[in-house]
């Protein structure tokens, strides 16, 4: 039987449907399979970063992030998905998502594990801004801090999950959801 | 008791004849159907007979279970049909896993087309390192060691 490469001869198209299925790290990878792959990873459409995948250090994680990120092309993000279990990793995800304010993401999720995070994650203001365009939004064991919500809005907010999240106040809330206008599913527990 | 049989064509000439539930699932076939009325022999040019065999295994052995009591298949059902559909899927090199992959989604089955993708992924690339997934997929390196040391380099962030 001769070897044959098939996966290199596939259409784009299905190669992304098959990285999208991966962790952004196995995904970035294939950068260096061969000519062919070189910018293949750069228009996948789902990115999942988990902070234990191959257990790197906080540190190669963040700036992994960051790096692909920034790099990424894909103009639309079906999804983007943060498994957290370092606090510190938290700290950085405004970084993250400032690089996504001019492309169009549709799904976000952040979930962080509580029984490694003894204190709440905080999420960053600028992530309300980062994420104009969202249809879902799901976020796990964190804390939403207090922001101008006069200042933008969430016109495409579908589905909204927010399980163990804390945030500042009852008006807080109202005024969130006063600002979706097309809800049709809300999660709150 | 007649139920429609649906008469499918490969790429080299062999003919299937199914029941018409099984040809259905793929979304694409009642496109065809409506287009070639005249005849009731669907030609499909992309799928030769041992791949068509394959899609055909998978749509019989889904088609019941779809049928099964009414929409609300049991979980042991479930759990069956997802072994099958592992035991299904180690059995097929890579030369049918691919191009399996090619007519799931030129015949548009969603289902097998999300199964094949996800064996690819999982079994193919998932974990493991550049040199173990060029030598899984036989992808032939075409750059020379300096050329890959180098993009190494400039990227290392993704390779700590």
């Amino acid at each position: 039987m001769p070897r044959i490469d098939w996966i290199s001869e596939l259409p784009e198209e299905l190669l992304l449907r098959i990285l999208s299925l991966l962790p952004a790290r196995d995904v970035v990878a294939t950068m260096v399979l061969s000519k062919r792959w070189q910018f293949v990873w750069m228009h996948v459409p789902r990115l999942v970063y988990d902070d234990t995948y191959q257990g790197i250090e906080h540190e190669s994680f963040s700036r992994f992030v960051e790096r692909s990120l920034l790099l990424h092309e894909a103009p639309v993000l079906e999804l983007l998905h943060f498994k957290l279990r370092k606090s510190s990793n938290v700290v950085d995800i405004g970084l993250w998502t400032r690089s996504l304010s001019r492309r169009h993401v549709s799904k976000l999720v952040i979930e962080v594990d509580s029984s490694s995070c003894t204190a709440p994650a905080i999420l960053p203001r600028s992530l309300y801004t980062a994420c104009g365009m969202l249809v879902t939004l799901k976020l796990n064991n964190a804390v939403l801090v207090d922001f101008d919500s006069s200042s933008f809005s969430f016109p495409s907010l579908k589905s909204l999950s927010l399980v163990s999240v804390e945030y500042p106040n009852q008006e807080f809330v109202d005024s969130l959801l006063s600002r979706c206008h097309v809800l049709e599913d809300l999660d709150v527990e | 008791m007649s139920k429609k049989n649906i008469v499918l064509k490969s790429s080299n000439g062999i003919i299937f004849e199914v029941e018409e539930a099984v040809a259905l699932q793929s979304e694409t076939i009642p496109y065809m159907i409506e287009d070639d009325c005249a005849n009731d022999t669907i030609p499909l040019a992309n799928v030769t007979g041992d791949i068509l065999a394959l899609v055909i295994e998978y749509c019989k052995k889904h088609v019941v279970v779809a049928d099964g009591d009414g929409g609300g298949s049991s979980s042991s059902s479930q759990e069956d049909l997802k072994n099958w559909d592992a035991q299904f899927m180690n059995d097929l090199d890579q030369s049918k896993i691919f191009n399996l992959l090619l007519a799931a989604d030129f015949l548009n089955i969603k289902t097998l087309f999300d199964l094949t993708c996800q064996f690819v992924a999982d079994t193919m690339i998932k974990g493991k390192s550049v040199e173990e997934v060029r030598r899984t997929l036989n992808i032939e390196k075409d750059y020379t060691s300096e050329e890959e040391a180098k993009a190494r380099q400039e990227n290392e962030w993704a390779f700590k």
